[in-house]
C-alpha cells in the first residue's frame, strides 16, 4: 500500500512501512546522517538525521520512523540544522580530530564529511574521558576506540549479519564503548569469537576500525575500485579490489547500495597470496631430480617450447597416455580453452577440470531427473523459506556468507534449520535440529525422510499428481524404510527422523543445501533420492523451494558448464554421442578423440601404472597438500607441466612451471552455485613474468602448432555463448549490469534465477 | 509531616519559599515518605521536576549530582545523552566548586534544552527537566556559586540515592527490566533479552504466554496509539532460543543453607530459584504430583502448554532445586518440621479451592456440582470427568473462562456462562472474553443463579434471576440488584461455579508463631514477605488472596531476597532499593494524563490465533505468538521511557 506525505512542500509517495528518510532519498531530499546504514535495520543513534513533524512537538528521526498517511515533514527548519550542528559539535568533542591528519579513513570518513558540510567547529579541547585499552592481537583488524563515536554499525552489523554477537555496548554516558566481549570482562575480538568477516570495518564510518594490511599504503581518494569476483567459494561474492599504483591495498564488499553484500574473512582478508613474496616469476625448467625441486629460470619461449615438445612426444606415439588437469578456480574461458585444448589439440579426453567429481555426478543426476545440471533456485530464495535442511556441508565455515545468509533467515524469518552431518560442524549451534549420521548413510536417511512423509499422509499429493509420475514403483520400494530400520542404518533417531521429514513436507517452502558431504560417496544416488523426496513434499520449481548444491570452489559449477570432465562436451554434449562430437568438431574445425576418457582418480591411477605419462596440471587441482599419496602418481610420468602461482608440493614433481595468474589479474566470467554467470574483472596486470592461465593455453596451442586466436578473454565468451547453448544469450555487455542465471539461451532472455516445472512431468527415481 | 518548600512535580510549581502565610503543601500530598529508610529525605529530583524538602538543600550541588548519575546510567547510544549530559555535568560541577561563569550556567540551559528535545530516549529526554526547573526557580543559588561562593555544604552532607524505573517497569510486579528486554530484542539480542528476563523469573515461556501484563496497562503509548506487546515480547524470545534447542544451565555452585519452599507455584519455584542463584540448598514441598501449581492445575493447556511449564520447571531443577511431589504440609510433614530441619521457609501455597456462591443446594455435594478449580485440576490431571451436554459456569473472572473454553473443548454441546454484571464489567480479560464468545459459549449477561435444583442428587438445572445494576458500590461499579419475579431455570447437566477462590492454610499451626489474618490469608510483610515467625517468609495467594502469576512471581523473588538477607546476616530490612521503589510507589511512574512527543498511529502487532474450528477441537495452542519480523517492529515500538530518580537525604 502506498501513503502519501508531504516532505518540504513536496507531495510524496512511499511504501507502507518505508521510513521518512528512505521517503525523501527517494524523492532526491537530502537529510544528513551518520549512523544509518543502507543494509542494516535503522539504529536512531546518531540523531543527525532529525526532521520536524507537524504536530509533534520534539524533532523524530527520519532514519527510523514510518511515514504516515497526511504526515507533512520538514527536513531543514533553521531549528532542525542548528540541532543536528550542535549534536555533531558535541561528537566532536570527544573524537581525537587533529588524527585526521593521518587517519586512514581520511578523504572517507561520515564524521568528516558531515562536520565539514555543516561548518562544524572543531572543538580543540578534546578530552577522553578514562583510558582506552586498544591492544588487540589479531592479524586484520586495527581498532582505535579513541576515534569510534559509538555509532552502533559495528555492534548491528555483528549481532545481525555474522550473529557473532563479538561486540557489546558498553554503558555509561562518556564512558560508553563499544567492547568486543561483554561490559564486565572485555576481550581481544578472538577471544570474543570473531570470525573476521569483516563487515564491521565494511560499515565503520570512521577509522576506529580499519584494515591493518592497508596502513599506509594509500589515502582513501587514491583507490581506484575495481569490481571483482570473489574467488575463494562458490557463492560468487561481488567484491571491489581497492588498487594503488598496480598494487591491491585492500578488498572492500560491492557496496554499492542495490547490490550491497557482505563478505567474510577469507574474501575480506586472504588476498596475501596475490601480492607476491611466494609466487613464481618466470618460467622454470627441471634441473637435477625429479620431485627435487631444483628448477632454472627460463624464457617464456624455451619453456614453451620444451612443454611443446615434450608433450608432442607423447601425443605422437599415443594421446591416450596424455591427461589434462584443471582448477574449480579457473574462470569459464579458462576452463574452456583448457578442455579445447585437451581434446582438440592434445587429442586427449583424460581430462577432469576441477568439477569436482562428486558435484559433476550430482550436476548430472539432477540433469537426468529435473533437467537442470545444477541447483533449481538461489540463495536469495532462502529469505522465504521456512525450513532449510543443510546436508553434508559446514558452510560457516566454508562459505560464510551463504551461512550468514541462512542465520539471517533463521533469527528474522523464523526459518527453521535441519543440519545433516557425519560430524561436529559450526552449523550446529545455529541449527533446531542436528541429525548426525553415520558415513555413507546419506542415502537411507532420505529414503525413510520419503517413506515416513508417505506413510504418514504426508506427500503433497496435488503435487505428485501434477508434475510427477512413477510414485507408485517408489512408494512400494521405500516401504522397508521405516524409522526403525533407518535408525540401524544411519544412527538418526526415529522421533529426528519423524520431525525432519514433517518440517519439509509441511512447510510452505523447503530449500536443501547439499554440500561436499553428501557427493563424497554415491553422488548419483543421493542426488536422485534427495530429488525423490523433495518431489514428495512438494518442494522443487518455486521461489524460496528446491535445492541448492554448495559446491567446494569458485567455478565448480562453470567448469562443468564448459565440458570440462572427461565424458562431456560443453553444455552438456556427450563425448560418445557422434552427433555431440561432430557438432563441436565442426564449430571448432578440429578432430575430436571419441574413446572414453579418464576423471582426476583414473588419471591418477593410470599414472601410478605408468599407462598416462604426460600431465599438464593446471592450478591446484590435485590439492597435493591435502592428499600427498598423489604425489607418487606425479612422480611416476615421465613429463608433467605445472602452471602454477607457487611451488606447491606438487610442483616439485614438474618439469616445466609456468607461472599463472591470480584471480585479481584475470578477466572473465565465473558461474557460481546458483547458476548465476559473473563477470571479473583484472584489478591487476600479471605479476612479474607471469601470464594468464588464457594467454598461457594460447601460447602452448600455438607452439604445439594449431595456433588459437583470441584476441581477447571476451572473444572466448563469444565463443561460448556460440557452442554451450545455455550460456547462448551471455555477453559482457549484458553482464555489466549483474549477473544472469543460466540457461539463458539467448540475447534478450532474462535468465532462470528459478526452474520452472512448466507442467511437465518429472519421473521418481527408483534408486 | 514534613513540608514540601518548593515541587515542580508533574509540571506544577508550588513555591513556598519565603512565604509561610499561604497554604503549605504537605509532602503527603505528593504522597512522598518523610524519610528514607533512618535518613530524613531532604529532596527528590527527577525526570517530573523537583520536590525541595529541606529549605537548607543545595540544590546546585543536587543537581550535579543527579547529573552525574544521569551519565552513569547513560547507556551511550545517542549522541545528546551520551556527551551532552556529560557536558552539563562537568559544567555544573565546574560550578558548584565555584569556578563557574555566566558562559557556564548559558552552556548548560542551551545544552539542557538540546538534550531534552534531541535525545534517544526519555532518560535523555527527561533528564534535563528538573535542571531546568532548578535554573529557573533556583537561579540565585546558581548566581551566587558562578560569583564564586563556595556553596553552604560540601558533597559529604549528603547522601544521594538513585534508581532506574520505566512506568512498565515499575508497573510489573516483579519490576522485570522491560525496556532492556524489549531493547535486546531491537538490537537482534534475543539471548540477552531472555537473560534479562530471568534475572526476575525462570518462568519466561509461561508469563510470555499467560500473564495479565500490567507493564502494558503502564505502556506510555497507550496514550498515542496502542500499547506495546510487551508479552507477546516476552513470549517471543522465550519461543525462539528455546525451540529446537537444548537450552541448558549450569548449576550454581551452592554456599548457602538449607531453605524450604512449600509449594511449587509461581512464588515458590520464583523463591526456589532466586534462592538457588544465590547459592542455596532449596527444597521445595508440594501437594500435587505435578509442578506448576495453578500454572499446571489452573489455567488450561490450550493457554499454557505444558511443556513450557515443565521444561522452565526443570532449568530450575537443574539449578540445584530438588522438588518433593505429593507432599502435603500439614499431612505429610508439618510446618513445625520443616521449621526444624531448615534454616528458612517460603510459604507459597496456592488457593485450591473455590468460593462459595450463596445458592441454595451448593453445600448437598449433588452429582453435577463441581466447583470450577476441581474441574479444572481434574481436567489438567487428567482425572475422569463426567459433565453432561449441557453445563452452567458461574463468574466473569478468567477462571470462569477458562472452565467454559475447556468445555467447549471437550465436546460439551452447550456452555452456558452466567454473569451477575454486564459485560463490560466482566473482570476477565477481553481478549479471553471474545475467544470464549467466538467458541461457542453462551453468554448471560446480568443473571445470577438462585438455587441448584437437582433430581436423584444429579443436578437437573439452575434456577436464575435477571439482574439490573443500582447504584454504585464500593469497588465504584455499579450494583447488580435483582429483578424481582425474573427468575427462570436453565436446564444443565453440570453447574460449575468459578467466581473466587479460597485457600486452606489449617497447615499454619499455633506453634508455628505464622499468624493467619481473619480473611483466612497469611500476614506477611508487604516487602520483605516475612511472617510473624522470624525465617518463615510467604507471598502469592497465601497472602495476597487470589491474584495473579506474575504479583506471585514478584512474591518470590521479594522473599528470596530477603530471605537470603536473613540467613547470611541474620535479620531482615528493607534494601535502598525497595526504599527507593517506595518514593515511586508514592510519585508514581506512569502518568496517564501525560501525552509522549512520538509520532503516533503505528499499531501493535497482534499475535495471531489458531482457526476457531481448529481450536476447539482440542487443547492445542490458541495463540501462535508472533513472527520474528512482528516482534522486531513491536520492540522498535518501544519508546524506552527509562527515568531516573535521585533521593537527597
Amino acid at each position: 500500500m502506498m501513503v502519501s506525505l508531504v516532505i518540504d512542500g513536496q507531495q510524496v509517495y512511499a511504501e507502507e512501512g518505508a521510513t521518512i528518510y528512505q521517503a525523501a532519498k527517494q524523492m532526491g531530499i537530502y537529510i544528513p546522517t551518520l549512523c544509518y546504514h543502507p543494509r542494516l535495520r535503522p539504529l536512531g543513534y546518531c540523531r543527525i538525521c532529525l526532521v520536524e513533524v507537524e504536530g509533534i512537538n520534539k524533532p523524530v528521526t527520519s532514519c527510523n520512523t514510518p511515514v504516515q498517511e497526511g504526515m507533512r515533514v520538514t527536513t531543514d527548519t533553521p531549528a532542525i540544522k542548528e540541532q543536528r550542528e550542535e549534536i555533531l559539535s558535541m561528537l566532536l568533542q570527544t573524537h581525537p580530530s587533529e588524527e585526521c591528519l593521518v587517519c586512514e579513513k581520511g578523504g572517507n570518513c561520515d564524521l568528516q564529511e558531515q562536520a565539514y558540510q555543516m561548518g562544524c567547529q572543531v572543538s580543540r579541547s578534546y578530552v577522553l574521558t578514562d583510558e582506552v585499552a586498544s591492544a588487540d592481537e589479531n592479524p586484520h583488524i586495527v581498532r582505535d576506540p579513541e576515534k569510534c563515536i559509538l555509532c552502533g554499525r559495528c555492534i548491528r552489523v555483528c549481532s545481525e549479519v555474522a550473529q557473532q554477537f563479538v561486540f557489546t555496548l558498553k554503558e555509561g554516558g562518556m564512558e560508553a564503548r563499544a567492547v568486543a566481549g561483554t561490559p564486565e570482562k572485555p576481550q581481544t575480538l578472538e577471544d570474543a569469537g570473531c570470525v573476521f568477516c569483516g563487515n564491521c570495518v565494511e560499515v565503520c564510518p570512521v577509522g576506529a576500525l580499519t584494515e591493518i594490511e592497508r596502513a599506509t599504503l594509500g589515502r582513501e581518494w587514491e583507490l581506484e575500485p575495481v569490481k571483482g569476483i570473489c574467488n575463494h567459494c562458490s557463492v560468487g561474492c561481488s567484491i571491489v579490489f581497492r588498487v594503488k599504483d598496480g598494487k591491491l591495498v585492500k578488498i572492500n564488499a560491492d557496496a554499492e547500495e542495490d547490490t550491497f553484500g557482505w563478505i567474510c574473512s577469507k574474501g575480506k582478508f586472504g588476498y596475501d597470496y596475490i601480492k607476491g613474496e611466494e609466487r613464481v616469476t618466470t618460467p622454470l625448467i627441471r634441473q637435477g631430480e625429479k620431485g627435487a625441486g631444483e628448477f632454472r629460470e627460463a624464457s617464456w619461449e624455451e619453456a614453451l617450447d620444451y612443454v611443446a615438445k615434450g608433450l608432442k612426444e607423447i601425443r605422437n606415439e599415443d594421446p591416450r597416455a596424455l591427461a589434462v588437469l584443471g582448477s574449480g578456480r579457473c574462470s569459464n574461458e579458462e576452463n574452456y580453452l583448457l578442455q579445447k585444448f585437451s581434446r582438440g589439440v592434445l587429442g586427449t579426453n583424460n581430462l577432469e577440470t576441477g568439477v569436482h567429481f562428486g558435484m559433476a555426478q550430482a550436476a548430472l543426476a539432477m540433469e537426468e531427473s529435473l533437467g537442470v545440471a545444477g541447483s533449481t533456485t538461489t540463495l536469495e530464495s532462502i529469505r522465504k523459506t521456512e525450513t532449510v535442511m543443510v546436508i553434508g556441508s559446514d558452510m560457516l565455515k566454508n562459505q560464510p556468507v551463504a551461512g550468514m545468509r541462512v542465520k539471517e533467515a533463521i533469527r528474522y524469518n523464523g526459518t527453521r534449520l535441519i543440519n545433516v552431518s557425519t560430524q561436529e560442524t559450526e552449523m550446529d549451534k545455529a541449527a533446531h535440529l542436528n541429525l548426525k549420521v553415520r558415513s555413507g548413510s546419506d542415502l537411507d536417511l532420505l529414503k525413510g525422510m520419503l517413506n515416513y512423509v508417505i506413510q504418514e499422509g504426508l506427500l503433497d499429493s496435488d503435487y505428485v499428481e501434477k508434475y510427477t509420475e512413477g510414485f507408485s514403483e517408489l512408494k512400494e520400494e521405500l516401504k522397508g524404510y521405516t524409522p526403525a530400520r533407518v535408525k540401524e542404518l544411519t544412527g538418526v533417531g526415529e522421533e529426528d527422523l519423524a520431525r525432519a521429514a514433517s518440517w519439509l513436507a509441511e512447510s510452505n517452502n523447503a530449500v536443501v543445501l547439499a554440500g561436499k558431504g553428501f557427493v563424497h560417496q554415491q553422488p548419483r544416488e543421493n542426488t536422485l533420492a534427495l530429488v525423490n523426496l523433495m518431489l514428495g513434499c512438494g518442494q522443487v520449481g518455486r521461489e524460496g523451494a528446491g535445492i541448492i548444491f554448495i559446491q567446494p570452489r569458485s567455478n565448480v559449477q562453470g567448469a562443468l558448464d564448459m565440458g570440462g570432465i572427461a565424458p562431456l562436451l560443453p553444455g552438456y554434449r556427450r563425448v560418445e554421442d557422434e552427433g555431440d562430437r561432430q557438432e563441436i568438431s565442426e564449430k571448432w574445425n578440429l578432430e575430436l578423440p571419441s574413446w572414453e576418457g579418464k576423471e582426476l582418480e583414473g588419471i591418477m591411477d593410470a599414472a601410478r601404472e605408468g599407462e598416462i605419462k604426460g600431465l599438464y596440471l593446471v592450478g591446484d587441482a590435485l590439492e597435493t597438500g591435502k592428499y600427498p599419496e598423489r604425489e607418487k602418481a606425479l612422480a611416476s610420468l615421465d613429463f608433467l607441466v605445472v602452471q602454477e602461482l607457487f611451488i606447491t608440493s606438487g610442483a616439485r614433481y614438474a618439469d616445466v612451471i609456468l607461472p599463472g595468474a591470480s584471480f585479481a589479474e584475470t578477466e572473465g566470467t565465473f558461474t557460481n552455485l546458483e547458476r548465476k554467470v559473473q563477470k571479473d574483472y583484472a584489478a591487476l596486470t600479471a605479476y612479474q613474468n607471469s601470464r594468464t592461465d588464457l594467454e598461457i593455453i594460447q601460447d602452448l596451442s600455438r607452439a604445439m602448432g594449431t595456433p588459437m586466436k583470441y584476441t581477447s578473454a571476451r572473444e572466448v565468451t563469444q565463443e561460448i555463448s556460440r557452442v554451450v547453448p545455455q550460456y547462448g544469450g551471455i555477453s559482457w555487455e549484458r553482464l555489466e549490469g549483474g549477473g544472469l542465471f543460466w540457461p539463458c539461451p539467448e540475447e534478450g532472455h532474462y535468465g532462470t534465477p528459478e526452474l520452472c516445472l512448466n507442467g511437465k512431468k518429472i519421473r521418481f527415481s527408483t534408486v | 509531616m514534613g513540608k514540601v518548600v518548593f515541587s515542580s512535580w508533574q509540571r506544577f510549581i508550588k513555591d513556598n519559599r519565603g512565604d509561610s502565610s499561604g497554604k503549605q503543601v504537605e509532602a503527603s500530598e505528593l504522597n512522598l515518605p518523610d524519610s528514607l529508610g533512618q535518613e530524613k529525605l531532604k529532596a527528590v529530583i527527577g525526570w517530573d521536576g523537583l520536590v525541595i524538602m529541606d529549605p537548607e538543600v543545595d540544590v546546585v550541588k543536587a543537581t550535579k549530582a543527579y547529573f552525574e548519575k544521569v551519565q552513569e546510567e547513560s547507556c551511550g547510544r545517542c549522541i545528546p545523552c551520551r556527551v551532552g549530559t556529560g557536558m552539563i555535568a562537568r559544567r555544573l560541577e565546574r560550578i558548584d566548586r565555584g569556578e563557574g561563569t555566566e558562559d557556564d550556567l548559558e552552556a548548560v540551559k542551551k545544552w539542557g534544552n538540546l538534550v531534552k528535545d534531541t535525545s534517544l530516549c526519555e532518560l535523555g529526554q527527561t533528564a534535563p527537566v528538573p535542571l531546568l526547573d532548578a535554573l529557573e526557580h533556583y537561579s540565585e543559588e546558581f548566581a551566587s556559586k558562578v560569583e564564586g561562593e563556595k556553596g553552604k555544604s560540601s558533597d559529604q552532607d549528603y547522601n544521594f540515592r538513585s534508581i532506574m524505573t520505566a512506568p512498565c517497569l515499575h508497573g510489573c510486579p516483579a519490576h522485570v527490566n522491560i525496556p532492556h528486554y524489549v531493547g535486546c530484542v531491537k538490537d537482534s539480542c534475543f539471548e540477552d533479552s531472555l537473560a534479562t528476563i530471568r534475572e526476575k523469573t525462570m518462568l519466561a515461556g509461561v508469563l510470555g504466554r499467560v500473564c495479565v501484563h500490567p507493564c502494558e496497562e503502564n505502556c506510555r503509548r497507550n496514550q498515542l496509539d496502542e500499547p506495546v506487546s510487551i508479552r507477546n515480547v516476552k513470549r517471543f524470545v522465550y519461543d525462539f532460543e528455546t525451540e529446537g534447542k537444548k537450552e541448558d544451565i549450569v548449576e550454581t555452585p551452592k554456599d548457602g543453607e538449607k531453605v524450604a519452599v512449600v509449594g511449587a507455584g509461581p512464588a515458590g519455584l520464583n523463591a526456589a530459584y532466586q534462592l538457588a542463584l544465590k547459592g542455596h540448598r532449596v527444597t521445595i514441598y508440594e501437594a500435587l504430583p505435578v509442578g506448576g501449581g495453578m500454572l499446571a492445575v489452573g489455567i488450561p493447556s490450550y493457554r499454557l502448554p505444558r511443556e513450557v511449564l515443565n521444561q522452565e520447571i526443570e532449568l530450575i531443577k537443574k539449578l540445584g532445586v530438588e522438588i518433593k511431589y505429593n507432599q502435603r504440609i500439614g499431612k505429610d510433614i508439618t510446618l513445625d518440621e520443616l521449621k526444624q530441619n531448615y534454616k528458612a521457609v517460603f510459604i507459597g501455597a496456592g488457593m485450591h479451592e473455590s468460593a462459595n456462591m450463596g445458592v441454595d443446594g451448593e453445600d448437598k455435594g449433588y452429582r453435577g456440582f463441581i466447583p470450577g478449580v476441581k474441574y479444572l485440576r481434574d481436567l489438567s490431571l487428567g482425572n475422569e470427568l463426567d459433565i453432561g451436554e449441557k453445563i452452567a459456569v458461574v463468574g466473569g473472572g478468567n477462571v470462569a473462562m477458562d472452565c467454559a473454553r475447556s468445555a467447549i473443548r471437550l465436546g460439551v454441546k452447550e456452555v452456558n456462562l452466567l454473569y451477575r454484571r454486564s459485560r463490560e464489567q466482566m473482570p476477565a480479560h477481553e481478549a479471553e472474553v471474545m475467544e470464549a464468545e467466538e467458541e461457542g459459549v453462551r453468554f448471560h449477561m446480568l443473571t445470577n443463579p438462585t438455587r441448584i435444583i437437582e433430581e436423584n442428587g444429579k443436578v437437573k438445572a439452575v434456577e436464575c434471576v435477571r439482574m439490573e445494576l443500582g447504584e454504585p458500590d464500593s469497588s465504584g461499579r455499579r450494583r447488580p440488584v435483582p429483578v424481582e419475579g425474573s427468575e427462570f431455570e436453565l436446564d444443565v447437566d453440570t453447574v460449575i461455579p468459578a467466581i473466587g477462590q479460597v485457600g486452606e492454610f489449617e497447615f499454619v499451626s499455633e506453634t508455628s508463631g505464622v499468624k493467619v489474618s481473619d480473611r483466612g490469608r497469611i500476614e506477611a510483610d508487604p516487602v520483605t514477605m516475612e511472617t510473624s515467625a522470624p525465617g518463615v517468609f510467604a507471598g502469592g495467594d497465601a497472602v495476597l488472596g487470589p491474584s495473579t502469576v506474575i504479583e506471585a512471581v514478584a512474591a518470590g523473588y521479594q522473599a528470596a531476597k530477603y530471605m537470603d538477607q536473613y540467613l547470611r546476616g541474620g535479620k531482615v530490612t528493607p534494601d535502598e532499593e525497595d526504599l527507593m521503589e517506595q518514593i515511586i510507589d508514592g510519585l508514581g511512574a506512569y502518568d496517564p494524563q501525560e501525552i509522549p512527543e512520538a509520532p503516533a498511529g503505528q499499531k501493535r502487532e497482534k499475535s495471531e490465533l489458531a482457526e476457531v474450528q481448529e481450536r476447539i477441537k482440542g487443547f492445542d495452542q490458541v495463540e501462535r505468538g508472533l513472527s520474528n519480523s512482528a516482534a522486531l517492529r513491536e520492540a522498535e515500538r518501544c519508546l524506552r521511557c527509562y527515568r531516573l530518580l535521585l533521593a537527597v537525604t
